[in-house]
């Protein structure tokens, strides 16, 4: 990866986290749950699709159609896979946040006497 | 890719075909039509527990959304650009009217005139009068060189030069070197009116001041929409070039 490249941002990281967790069944609506059950961060899809958009066009992710539903208006779903340029991405972040966090020592909550 | 129109047979009631329409005008036909896909399926789930519940989700989804939406795209560039491009095309009319006015107001009413000798002239704008006598000022309008003011003109082009060398000479966002130019074009008109206020210069005096505030906006606001458009093509240009780029990246690692 070029040095000029950037870092993946904390919510592409969030996001590409979940796609991973959820597997097959990544799309919009359980990525948001995922994200609201899991770290309790309640997103709108609106922010969400805006940057799965930016990191297919990056070339992070790739999507799919599934079946249209009813349930959907008539629309299919679309299912999110992980590149493997994102799971690169992915692991480069965590391996610049691990080399960070060596040696850091947080202070300790103080103790109520 | 789905029609973005298909709407369900139990639509929620605030989903209308509108706001689908302009969900998807301000996303783009990929995103938005998901967005309202998901957006459904959800409402549709949580309609089995409380109805109300769902519309009120539904709701504040929707308007969450297209907030979002709407701040992303006027914080671009393509969209600051459109922004300062309506905002010429809405005050340099205004701003002719104004300099025809001031240049033909032979008599007017006390009001008006304290407004000039104040140097309140976005207030004038409010006054009926002032409309009533501007078809008439316009009227005389047969010399161009009424709009010539070169120290205006002078202020306009340091300022629009000051911003496009620290635009390309550091990192700063377009949206801060925008406010920038914004605060350099409007800076001449609020100290002439904090001086004329204060200092309650004779009347002779006023005209200048006035000119010099009004004609820095004047020349200013074109040059500032062209700058932008020019950046904004430029960081689409870009943008492109990098995507381009990727695609042949992806190529070489598939060929591989």
């Amino acid at each position: 990866m070029a040095d000029n490249e950037k870092f993946l941002g904390e919510f592409e990281q969030m996001t590409l986290l979940a796609i991973l967790q959820l597997g097959e069944g990544a799309y919009g609506a359980s990525i948001r749950q995922l994200l609201h059950e899991k770290i309790g961060r309640d997103v709108s899809l609106g922010a969400l699709y805006a940057t799965m958009e930016r990191m297919e066009n990056k070339g992070l992710v790739t999507s799919t159609l599934g079946e249209s539903t009813a349930q959907r208006g008539g629309r299919p779903k679309r299912f999110f896979v992980v590149t493997a340029k994102g799971q690169t991405a992915l692991k480069r972040a965590r391996d610049a946040m691990n080399t960070l966090w060596q040696h850091v020592a947080l202070l300790k909550p103080v103790q109520s006497i | 890719m789905s029609k973005p129109l298909n709407m369900p047979s139990n639509k929620p009631p605030l989903v209308t075909r509108f706001l689908c329409v302009l969900l998807i005008k301000v996303y783009g036909l990929w995103a938005g039509d998901n967005i309202l896909g998901d957006m459904l399926e959800e409402f549709d789930k949580r309609k089995q527990t409380s109805a109300f519940a769902a519309r009120l989700w539904i709701a504040s989804q929707y308007t969450r959304t297209l907030c979002t939406g709407l701040w992303r795209q006027c914080t671009t560039s393509v969209g600051i650009s459109r922004i300062v491009m309506l905002a010429t095309l809405l005050v340099l009319p205004l701003l002719v009217g104004l300099v025809a006015w001031l240049s033909n107001m032979d008599t007017t009413t006390t009001q008006l005139w304290e407004m000039v000798l104040a140097g309140e002239m976005h207030r004038i704008l409010f006054v009926t009068e002032y409309w009533q006598d501007l078809p008439y000022a316009l009227s005389q309008v047969s010399d161009v060189d009424m709009f010539i003011n070169p120290k205006s003109a002078l202020w306009a082009c340091a300022a629009m030069a000051a911003v496009n060398w620290i635009r390309s000479k550091t990192t700063t966002p377009l949206s801060l070197c925008c406010a920038l130019a914004l605060v350099l074009m409007v800076a001449p008109y609020i100290i002439s009116l904090v001086y004329l206020q204060t200092a309650q210069p004779v009347p002779k005096q006023i005209g200048p001041i006035i000119a010099f505030s009004l004609f820095t906006i004047f020349y200013m606001l074109p040059m500032m929409a062209y700058w932008l458009h020019r950046q904004a093509k430029q960081e689409m240009n870009e943008r492109h070039k990098v995507e381009e780029s990727q695609v042949t990246d992806d190529e070489r690692f598939f060929c591989e």
